[in-house]
């Protein structure tokens, strides 16, 4: 709020305020909690100055009538809400719709991979929690190289987000509903590991037993 | 031509349903409300609650209220009758003398309050007073005649712009860096 505003807030207050301005003011004032914010701070300046008596609680009593009435005087926490929602409601909408995108190719994956499918497919099958069917070969043909960089850069543009994840995490929970599983959020390089472990790429020579431990330890199950 | 801040102006734009037009009313009453309502009940609590729901009233009854009388006279009205209403619910008696319902400014305000206050709201109270004077006393000479002069004196933009020998425009610039600065100093403590 520049000073401009503030000093017609403090005109107003006094009744000193040109009827003009005073109407476009109030127009304002109508609109931002944190103009009618800058209004309580002037008019309590006043009464300190008088030592007018103030009962404890009466700071609360402006919001809790404001409340009573169905709007929250929370003025610069919601504006900053408002003013970050614009963005983040996008960027979230996407998030979820690449994070269901890859889990139910992941959920695809795991449903067709083999019992026998050695190391690698272990850390994968502990990572999704549920019984592979058919062969690797088949495996690879459904899961391409392509999808796995659709899966880390899904996995990085969400720790740009700040979700660092969590989404993905929250529908793969969804989505196992049979037996659920607690994936810990911090844990994307590891988890990243089990999918590099799934899915062999040209320079795949990781350590797949290590990639395996990681993912037991990534991935909680729940009872 | 200057505005009061005008109460017909706020009602008129809380009747076409601007609620933020009636936080502007509670603003400016909620503590001559409370003081009020003291009068009837001496416990701080129940004089919070009997203001919010004074003013809730008064909400729900704007969209019939003509401007007969002064606004601030209706809300009076509404707040004795709450207090009477709550009284009469406790099976309580009030505890002071009748009020002169034409004359709402003639209480003796820090009479019932100095009672109720807690040691937390003494100590509060002390700094805050405390640093309000502080910040005052550290405004230049100009900024501190002007505020003290309107706040303590009540006087308007044009008697303090005579008695200070300026122009209403810096009086109006003066006032408003006082209270900048003041808030300022003391942000910490009201925010």
């Amino acid at each position: 709020m520049n000073d401009a505003l503030k000093m017609q807030i403090s005109a107003f207050i006094d009744g000193e305020l040109p009827e003009n301005e005073a109407e476009l003011l109030l127009r304002r004032l109508n609109q931002d909690a944190a103009m009618r914010q800058q209004v309580a701070k002037y008019l309590a300046i006043g009464r300190y100055m008088r030592r007018d008596p103030e009962l404890p609680g009466m700071p609360e009593l402006r919001s809790r009538i404001a409340s009573a009435l169905g709007e929250e005087l929370a003025p610069a926490a919601q504006v900053e809400v408002r003013q970050a929602s614009w963005f983040v409601r996008p960027a979230l909408g996407v998030a979820l719709a690449a994070s269901v995108a890859v889990v139910a190719l992941v959920g695809l994956r795991q449903s067709i991979l083999p019992d026998d499918a050695g190391p690698g497919t272990q850390a994968a099958v502990e990572f999704t929690g549920s019984a592979p069917s058919i062969t690797q070969a088949a495996a690879e043909d459904v899961l391409s190289e392509e999808l796995r960089h659709m899966y880390l850069r899904h996995s990085a543009s969400s720790a740009d987000f700040g979700s660092s994840g969590m989404i993905t995490r929250l529908v793969t929970l969804e989505l196992q509903g049979g037996e659920r599983v607690r994936i810990d959020p911090q844990n994307s390089a590891a988890e990243t590991a089990a999918i590099d472990s799934m899915v062999p790429s040209e320079d795949d020579d990781a350590d797949v037993d290590a990639a395996g431990e990681r993912g037991t330890d990534d991935v909680n199950r729940v009872d | 031509m200057a505005t009061e801040w005008s109460d017909a102006q706020l009602v008129r734009r809380v009747q076409k349903g601007e609620k933020g037009a009636f936080d502007l009313l509670v603003l400016k009453y909620q503590h001559k409300i409370v003081n009020l309502v003291m009068r009837y009940v001496r416990d701080p609590d129940q004089a919070l609650d009997i203001t919010q729901e004074a003013f809730l009233k008064a909400y729900r009854a704007l969209p019939r209220f003509r401007g007969d009388s002064a606004f601030y006279t209706w809300l009076y009205r509404i707040a004795v009758n709450t207090a009477k209403n709550y009284l009469a619910a406790q099976r309580r008696r009030p505890m002071d003398v009748e009020l002169d319902l034409q004359d709402p400014e003639q209480f003796d305000l820090h009479a019932n309050l100095k009672d109720t206050d807690t040691p937390e709201g003494v100590t509060l109270g002390r700094e805050l007073h405390e640093a309000v004077e502080r910040a005052i006393a550290a405004l230049p000479d100009d900024l501190r005649t002007a505020i003290v002069l309107r706040e303590l004196e009540g006087m308007s933009y044009e008697e303090i712009a005579q008695t200070m020998d300026c122009p209403v425009g810096t009086v109006r610039s003066r006032i408003f860096r006082a209270r900048d600065a003041i808030s300022k100093r003391i942000g910490n403590l009201i925010d």
